[in-house]
């Protein structure tokens, strides 16, 4: 049996489903590299995990909550789990990925590739 | 020079294709010479094939440049960092406009045509809360494979509920 139809009565109940919600980002580009800085207020560097897998940089956080179901009239903030994802370029330097926690913002940087600093290219002709 | 024949094609790229490869080598990531030199030789062959090439040295650098000059341009104008959380989010914070039985038993006929791999991340990792890294692990698979699983089953279950409700994927 799929893991669908084992699963399935449940999911007509909305106490059940987890609405989703996410940190900002914000995204700064520089001559030689991009900045990434992910507001994630409340969730300690252990908890904040970044994988580079292929061409996508993965950016994901886990906490447990003080409360479990708090009494939200307004939610739009994650208290429990975030998950971000970007599709990196062939100009980003997969190599050189950084990353640092400062005040609640994970600051990641993202190397330019040597190749796409380069002016464009200018040959003679014999 | 007439590069007509296959001999004369064969010639000229023996004569040729190293300096070729290094000129383009100390240009483009190593990763993309092979393909840079691909195109430059299958232009030269489609173009020799209609005109007489006097010059075939000097074909292949301005074909050269002209390539390199394009694929510059091309990168410096791609985005180096694209968030693909749209293509692989639902939202169902929008889910209590659809939340009938109706609705429902459109979903559950549209997730039952999905192969079971993607219909378990589309699952866990939109109605239940696991985030994708934790589906990887449990699955012992590759992040990315997982990613591109629920990238799969939004876009599949998109097309099936498109028309009904198409605000419920916002867009």
């Amino acid at each position: 049996m799929s893991y669908y139809r084992r699963r399935r009565p449940a999911y007509r109940k909305a106490e059940y489903r987890r609405p989703k919600h996410n940190v900002p980002v914000n995204i700064s580009e520089y001559g030689d590299r991009f900045e990434a800085r992910v507001y994630a207020l409340g969730f300690s560097k252990e908890n904040i995990s970044i994988t580079l897998s292929d061409d996508v940089i993965y950016i994901s956080g886990r906490r447990q909550p003080a409360e479990e179901h708090p009494p939200f009239i307004l939610q739009e903030y994650p208290i429990k789990s975030f998950e971000r994802s970007f599709e990196l370029s062939e100009r980003a330097d997969q190599n050189a990925v950084g990353a640092k926690m400062d005040n609640g913002v994970l600051l990641i940087t993202i190397m330019k590739t040597a190749a796409s600093q380069k002016p464009d290219v200018e040959v003679e002709i014999e | 020079m007439h590069p007509s024949s296959e001999d004369e094609f064969e010639r000229i790229r023996i004569a040729y294709h190293d300096e070729l490869r290094r000129f383009i080598a100390s240009r483009v990531d190593s990763r993309e010479v092979e393909d840079v030199l691909q195109d430059i030789w299958s232009a030269f062959a489609r173009a020799s094939a209609q005109v007489q090439i006097d010059q075939p040295r000097a074909w292949l650098y301005r074909s050269a440049k002209n390539l390199l000059v394009d694929r510059s341009r091309r990168l410096s104008r791609q985005p180096m960092l694209v968030s693909i959380d749209e293509a692989i989010n639902v939202g169902l914070e929008d889910l209590e406009d659809f939340d009938t039985e109706a609705f429902w038993d459109r979903f559950d006929a549209a997730i039952e045509k999905l192969p079971d791999a993607q219909a378990e991340v589309f699952v866990r990792n939109e109605l239940e809360g696991e985030t994708l890294r934790e589906i990887a692990e449990s699955l012992d698979e590759k992040l990315k494979t997982i990613i591109s699983r629920k990238q799969y089953a939004k876009q599949r279950l998109q097309a099936e509920l498109r028309g009904w409700y198409d605000a419920f994927f916002d867009n």
